[in-house]
């Protein structure tokens, strides 16, 4: 009983040290140096790209760079807090600069005890394990190492088999929508503009989801530039997976039509 | 002071960890339902609850305390039904659907409507024994609102999961081990094996083979979810040492449907038989007729699982197979082989009812299924999409032969060591690789399949 008393008291200590690096330690290491690279750029207007996988796979700063009037950084974080992650990007940004976010199309129903997964379960805590077990090792470095813009160094070319089918239901995207701007925008001065995007969708080629359909007006939020609805494109070799994670050739047809939208925005 | 304020025979230390529970159980409710009607409401059943059986203690209405005694939990089963066909409420289980529920307010009032119910059932009970009555408004509202109960999703009984007196919430050795080893059990199962398992897309199938897969996927996905999170709580209130009945116990080890369903969602089972069964036995004469009273509780189990027909049917599937198998076969030596793939059947036959309201869609996939033309007309494998299907089935093959594997240990220490309460798996050993395979590999969704909240 002794025994199993440390083990059991080893795994609590264990899972407390995660604990606080999942809820706490929030900010990315690996993008220390692109926040104070933001931070110390009062050339002109700068551009950040913010958001968790679908931005940190699909999107590429230097890509967008060439096409558009500014200097643009890639503040995305794959797996990490990312809301805190946000507020202390908009610390350092003013009024004349932008924010483009990436969120996710989320087609089920939000659970109710999401609680559960972002606090206790702690999502967070194998990529924390396999970034340390990385960095004693020197095992795969270039995975998690990123270029100047922030753009991901090492890019993976797998594709995927086939389209997944999608469960559409206007409301509960209408829902989870509002969820999204509201986590952001409600009850909060914001001083950058923000462009808001939704990560493209990898649908079968008979497929076309009535995204237009879908109600996404905002009141509360003032900076909202616009909001751009996922394309949906029909080829999977533009995707690692069946979902929404882009490979490199998916990353650059994305940017391209990402730039050009920043494009037009900045020149309204 | 404080024992002194509220009358109690507790200690002080006992009398503010129940009122923070009880506290615990309402801010849940808050958040879940985020509506203070929800707690209106739930404050509302704790007080009528509370006048009703004061009524019934202090007033001797012999009748009507039979009545309430015989009838109570049958008739918030048929209310809850009535407001599920209304509209206003959505049953915490429901099948697999997109739709949220109705109504904020009422979430999870088919779980308070129950307890306060079979509560009024026991005080009734009791007064017809003239038992000493169980009358501390403190005590009923834990049990009504008690959080870990609300969470596991069991129906407890009052007697099962109300705090004995002189009752100690201080966390022990023993506790802390026996609880994080239930913890880490349930953990495993549900973050990293249920939360994996995610066939839906194969329910718009009508082809006999997917959907045969389908329904054997999702039954191991009820199993490992359902089970996974009553586990967890079970471990959870182990640590502060409240009981709470072991929801599962290796269902998929039963040797036939009866001892199935003394293994699988043991606090429906205990709580329909006790409330349901026992109290109404009596009205009928007869073995035959008791035994189709008894078939036909699964009526009264489907309806609580969701007011949809799909889950009328599933009710009819449970009844038959009962009444059949203690007609028929209770008495009889089955081949152990036949005996094994009867309750493969069983149990996938009653899942492919459960998972799809869509009826229409349903009865065709039935009537494919057993139609030995389709095959002719068909062939095999004509109409399967193996190309769009079979490469999304193997983004669950990964946790699949995880959920076989954990079964096939289920087995051997069930029907080999002859030990049950998921013992190989809540050794130090067993416990330290869990924990350590949770942490690295879950992929938590937050949502609870079966008490859909």
């Amino acid at each position: 009983m002794r025994a199993f008393k440390r083990i059991v008291l080893g795994l609590l200590a264990v899972y407390a040290i995660l604990f606080i690096h999942n809820n706490f330690a929030f900010n990315n290491p690996n993008k220390d140096n692109i926040l104070s690279a933001i931070a110390d750029d009062h050339s002109g207007r700068r551009i950040v790209l913010f958001g968790k996988s679908p931005c940190e796979f699909g999107l590429s700063a230097a890509l967008i760079e060439k096409e558009v009037n500014g200097h643009v950084y890639n503040y995305c974080h794959n797996s990490f807090n990312n809301d805190e992650n946000l507020f202390l990007l908009l610390k350092v940004l003013n009024e004349d600069d932008y924010v483009v976010i990436t969120r996710r199309f989320e087609f089920a129903e939000r659970p109710k005890l999401y609680f559960l997964q972002d606090i206790i379960l702690l999502p967070l805590a194998r990529f924390f394990i396999t970034d340390m077990m990385r960095k004693i090792f020197n095992y795969h470095l270039e995975d998690i190492s990123y270029d100047r813009f922030g753009d991901l160094q090492k890019f993976t070319n797998v594709t995927a088999a086939k389209a997944n089918p999608y469960f559409f239901n206007g409301s509960i995207i209408e829902d989870n929508l509002r969820y999204q701007f509201d986590s952001i925008f409600k009850n909060r001065k914001i001083a950058p503009k923000i462009i808001w995007l939704t990560a493209p969708l990898l649908v079968d080629e008979n497929t076309s989801l009535p995204i237009s359909t879908v109600r996404h007006g905002c009141a509360e939020c003032p900076q909202l530039v616009a909001w751009l609805p996922p394309l949906q494109y029909n080829d999977p070799t533009l995707f690692i997976d069946d979902k929404i994670h882009l490979n490199s050739r998916g990353r650059a047809v994305w940017s391209e039509t990402v730039a050009a939208t920043i494009k037009d925005i900045l020149a309204r | 002071m404080l024992t002194k304020l509220f009358n109690s025979e507790i200690s002080a230390r006992q009398l503010i960890t129940e009122i923070i529970l009880i506290l615990l159980g309402y801010i849940l409710l808050l958040y879940i339902s985020n509506s203070f009607k929800a707690l209106l409401y739930l404050f509302s059943i704790s007080v009528g609850t509370y006048i009703i059986a004061h009524i019934i203690t202090f007033y001797n209405l012999r009748l009507a305390t039979d009545i309430i005694s015989r009838l109570i939990v049958p008739a918030a089963f048929l209310a809850i039904i009535g407001l599920n066909n209304a509209g206003l409420i959505n049953t915490l289980t429901g099948s697999i659907s997109p739709d949220g529920p109705k109504g904020a307010g009422f979430i999870a009032m088919p779980f308070y409507l129950l307890s306060a119910s079979a509560y009024l059932a026991d005080v009734a009970s009791w007064k017809m024994r003239d038992a000493k009555p169980y009358l501390s408004f403190r005590e009923l509202a834990l049990y009504v609102a008690l959080p870990f109960k609300l969470l596991s999703g069991p129906l407890e009984t009052p007697s099962l999961s109300a705090v004995p007196r002189h009752h100690s919430y201080t966390l022990s050795d023993s506790r802390l081990i026996v609880g994080f080893s239930y913890l880490t059990v349930g953990l495993f199962m549900k973050c990293v094996i249920g939360d994996r398992l995610d066939v839906r897309y194969l329910l718009v199938s009508v082809d006999p083979i997917l959907s045969f897969i389908c329904a054997a996927v999702f039954e191991l996905k009820f199993y490992f979810d359902f089970a996974g999170y009553s586990l967890m709580v079970l471990g959870a209130a182990k640590l502060l040492n409240i009981r709470l009945t072991q929801n599962f116990n290796h269902p998929f080890t039963a040797r036939n449907v009866v001892q199935f369903w003394h293994l699988w969602h043991v606090s429906l089972g205990g709580f329909l038989q006790k409330y349901v069964l026992r109290r109404n036995l009596s009205l009928f004469d007869g073995r035959e007729s008791k035994l189709i009273f008894a078939s036909s509780i699964f009526l009264v189990s489907a309806m609580w699982h969701g007011g949809t027909l799909n889950y009328l049917l599933w009710g009819l599937f449970h009844g038959i197979v009962y009444y059949g198998y203690i007609t028929f076969f209770k008495k009889r030596d089955v081949p152990a082989l036949i005996g094994f793939v009867a309750m493969i059947l069983f149990f996938v036959l009653g899942r492919m009812l459960a998972i799809d309201s869509d009826i229409a869609r349903l009865l065709v996939r039935l009537q494919n299924m057993f139609d030995p033309t389709y095959y002719y007309r068909n062939g095999l494998f004509s109409s399967v999409d193996f190309s769009l299907n079979f490469s999304q089935f193997t983004s669950n093959m990964r946790a699949i032969e995880m959920a076989l594997a954990f079964i096939a240990i289920e087995y051997y220490q069930s029907r080999v060591l002859n030990n049950n309460n998921y013992h190989i798996f809540r050794r130090p050993l067993s416990v330290a690789i869990l924990f350590i395979i949770f942490l690295i590999f879950s992929v938590p969704s937050g949502g609870l399949l079966y008490a859909r909240i």
